[in-house]
């Protein structure tokens, strides 16, 4: 797991400079297009008011939000290829958006600073518009670069020459013996053969000492 | 003429035409498909990698049939999930890998509880061969035993719990539930000439390095390598046609891309096309002497279908929150499994029959950070916090709960609809009762039991919902075993009981499905039936 690791750090300390060319180019789901990126499904400020939307969802951090990760890029992407109701429905749901914004503040939602904007969203919080927006941006935000391995730290399917499994003494407290005593308590399910995964749960491997001896302290 | 003609290449047929040609018995393999190339498998694709590679014109094998291209008929209401995969390996290429041992609280279940029909085997007809197919397949498993999952001394070292699979044993062990290692088949240690599992969590995509046992890998190739297989690729198999005595003499297949008809001779047929597909074939094998279906006096072809419902709930254990990422992917299932717990003495007696086990896969870092964001409330920087914090602290519990085999749970075939050769559809009509709903009640209660043990934050539960039938992909008992004709299809050797030189070797040969998976048992079983088989051969009495 060593390389990985370092690999990660790398990235770490390249900083935002790593993901430069996305912050200027497309969502990696979006296919490029010549000359940048145009919209395929939404028309006017659309764009804008889902970009603005995302944000506010999973804005700006000491990681990049969904803005910088072009997630509108993605929603716009998705819904061109949803079905013609679907897409309707959430073009619906960003004018009742807009028009409730004009309601209660008398501007559009991208005019709005973002504790009124914060307001708008909590207000719709349990609308079909809302999970969707939500849904997609989750989607969009997770399933990219930005999302997996700079938010969530994801270093996974690697080449791994043995796996670990968990190495945390606090959470390995309960130890083989422990197992085993409390099994055999009255009323225990007290049978050996259930004591589990090689008792400590970790195979014994050849050149190493005994496992219930290794992190379980 | 052929020796034998074996339909299908996965689980079941594979292990035919390994055993048989490794007596030195002539095999000819239909398969329906092609073969799926690892060097094409997406094993090691990220989900942000993925769309940009289809872009390229790059894609990962289409394992899965399409539906268009091969439909099945479902009533009104009642939909039915049915996954086939046709070509070189069949479902095997991508199997879940879970390898559990029925018991002889399985084989003699019906006994006991009344409850459709009695298996004609016992555990100890079969535990020869689980130790057989263990050694070859690499199964990786604890040294557990008990009278739900009796153990075995074939199995290669279980991998370490994740964290998550830590605080499950926790929970587990105070609840007094057995909680054991997982069994699966891949390979924690070199097997056969091939390298051991890598740990990258994406079994899923297919292993690029079969690392995990896949009849196209494990099996086939060392048929093929005694010189008495042969193997005809996209041949998909329509009927097996009887002769005036009504034994099998020819089976009749659609080359897969040009729909042209072809006839082949066999002295002997097996069938593991996978439980629907056999049970398909066979309800359209109609002849003078089987009007209703080839070997379907008793009238049992397609009926008793039965496999396992489940339900899945997820938590996350504060214990584990903001942990930071560790690498949860090991052998991609769960390390830790709970075998059938609600047969034990000390437990209240459950107002169901039968029982269920629970499988624990996509705990701990899941390999799609979306998937832990879509469970929780909010939106903003709290939102983004609260989703990296519970990353690494996901547990999902997935109860397994056998389904009853029921007569009007059923496979027909629809003869007003016919696919692209001109064979009518499978029609499948399954729906799950009273007896399932009481069990699905003490698989909610048990998981939500754990996790509170725990003082997991649980993910909101809808107690009225399961998967849809099907969605297990364990079909079974459509052609099953039993004692007596009159209320069974074969025999305890998977031989028809009115077609003697026929064998049903897959999932559908079942009596009933239990709380397991059952790859392992097709596996058995078609070794032991084909072992039958041979002897039966050089007897002369087939």
């Amino acid at each position: 797991m060593s390389e990985p690791m370092n690999r990660r750090q790398a990235i770490r300390e390249l900083g935002a400079a790593a993901v430069v060319p996305f912050l200027s180019g497309f969502h990696p789901s979006v296919p490029p297009q010549e000359g940048g990126w145009k919209p395929l499904f939404f028309q006017g400020s659309e764009a804008e008011t889902v970009a603005h939307l995302g944000e506010r969802i999973l804005p700006e951090t000491d990681t990049l939000g969904a803005r910088r990760a072009l997630v509108h890029q993605y929603v716009d992407f998705a819904l061109s290829r949803a079905e013609s109701a679907e897409s309707a429905r959430f073009r619906e749901g960003l004018r009742e958006l807009d028009r409730r914004c004009a309601a209660t503040f008398g501007k559009p939602f991208v005019e709005l600073d973002p504790s009124r904007q914060d307001e708008i969203l909590t207000g719709i919080s349990e609308s079909p518009f809302f999970g969707e927006m939500k849904r997609l941006t989750v989607d969009g935000y997770y399933r990219s670069e930005v999302g997996m391995k700079q938010e969530l730290g994801f270093e996974g399917n690697a080449f791994l020459a043995e796996f670990e499994g968990c190495t945390h003494p606090e959470h390995r407290s309960w130890t083989a013996e422990q197992r085993r005593a409390e099994r055999a308590r009255p009323g225990g399910s007290g049978r050996a053969e259930d004591a589990g995964p090689r008792e400590s749960g970790r195979p014994p491997r050849a050149g190493s000492e005994p496992s219930e001896e290794r992190g379980e302290h | 003429m052929n020796d034998v003609v074996v339909i299908g290449s996965g689980a079941s047929g594979g292990m035919a035409a390994y055993n048989l040609t490794q007596k030195g018995v002539k095999v000819l393999m239909l398969d329906a498909g092609g073969v799926f190339d690892r060097r094409n498998f997406w094993t090691h694709v990220l989900p942000f990698e993925a769309d940009g590679r289809l872009r390229r014109g790059d894609a990962p094998p289409q394992f899965f049939l399409d539906k268009k291209e091969q439909p099945y008929v479902t009533p009104e209401g009642r939909p039915f999930e049915l996954a086939r995969v046709w070509g070189r390996g069949g479902k095997t290429n991508v199997w879940g890998r879970v390898s559990l041992r029925m018991s002889d609280l399985d084989f003699t279940a019906a006994e006991k509880d009344g409850w459709g029909i009695p298996w004609p085997i016992r555990y100890a007809d079969v535990a020869p061969y689980y130790d057989r197919v263990e050694e070859l397949i690499g199964v990786c498993g604890g040294t557990d035993d008990s009278d739900a999952l009796p153990g075995s001394r074939f199995l290669m070292p279980a991998p370490a719990p994740r964290c998550g699979e830590v605080f499950l044993q926790k929970a587990c062990d105070k609840l007094r539930i057995p909680i054991v290692a997982g069994r699966r088949a891949n390979f924690t240690r070199p097997h056969r000439g091939f390298p051991a599992c890598h740990y990258c969590g994406a079994c899923g995509e297919g292993c690029d390095t079969a690392s995990f046992f896949n009849s196209a890998d494990h099996l086939i190739p060392f048929a093929l390598a005694t010189g008495n297989l042969e193997i005809r690729s996209n041949a998909v198999a329509a009927r097996i046609l009887a002769d005036d005595g009504g034994r099998a003499s020819k089976v009749q297949y659609f080359e897969r891309h040009t729909g042209a008809e072809r006839e082949v001779e066999a002295r002997v047929v097996v069938l593991g096309a996978s439980a629907m597909d056999s049970t398909r074939i066979l309800l359209n094998s109609k002849s003078p002497r089987f009007p209703n279906g080839l070997g379907n006096d008793s009238d049992q072809l397609g009926r008793n279908f039965c496999e396992q419902i489940m339900v899945h709930v997820r938590g996350f254990l504060p214990q584990l929150f903001g942990r930071g990422y560790v690498n949860d992917d090991g052998i991609s299932g769960e390390h830790v499994y709970v075998p059938r717990f609600n047969h034990r003495p000390e437990r209240p007696k459950p107002d169901y029959l039968r029982g269920f086990g629970i499988q624990f896969w996509n705990t701990g870092a899941a390999t799609t950070g979306a998937d832990v964001a879509r469970h929780l409330p909010g939106f903003g920087a709290s939102f983004k916090a609260k989703v990296k914090e519970r990353y690494p602290a996901l547990v999902s519990l997935h109860p397994f709960g056998e389904v009853l085999p029921r007569p009007e749970n059923r496979v027909t075939i629809d003869e007003g609809r016919t696919d692209r050769y001109g064979v009518p559809l499978m029609k499948v009509d399954v729906t799950f009762g009273e007896n399932e709903r009481k069990m699905r009640r003490h698989m909610y209660d048990t998981c939500e039991e754990i996790l509170h043990t725990l003082g997991a934050e649980i993910v909101p539960i809808d107690r009225e919902a399961n998967d849809v039938p099907g969605s297990a992909i364990h079909e079974h008992a459509t052609c099953r075993m039993g004692k007596d004709p009159k209320s069974s299809v074969l025999n305890s050797f998977n031989q028809m009981h009115e077609v003697k030189n026929l064998f049903v070797v897959d999932g559908s040969a079942f009596t009933a499905a239990s709380e397991k998976n059952p790859t392992l048992t097709i596996l058995a079983l078609s070794w032991r039936a084909t072992d039958y088989l041979a002897e039966e051969m050089r007897a002369g009495r087939l």
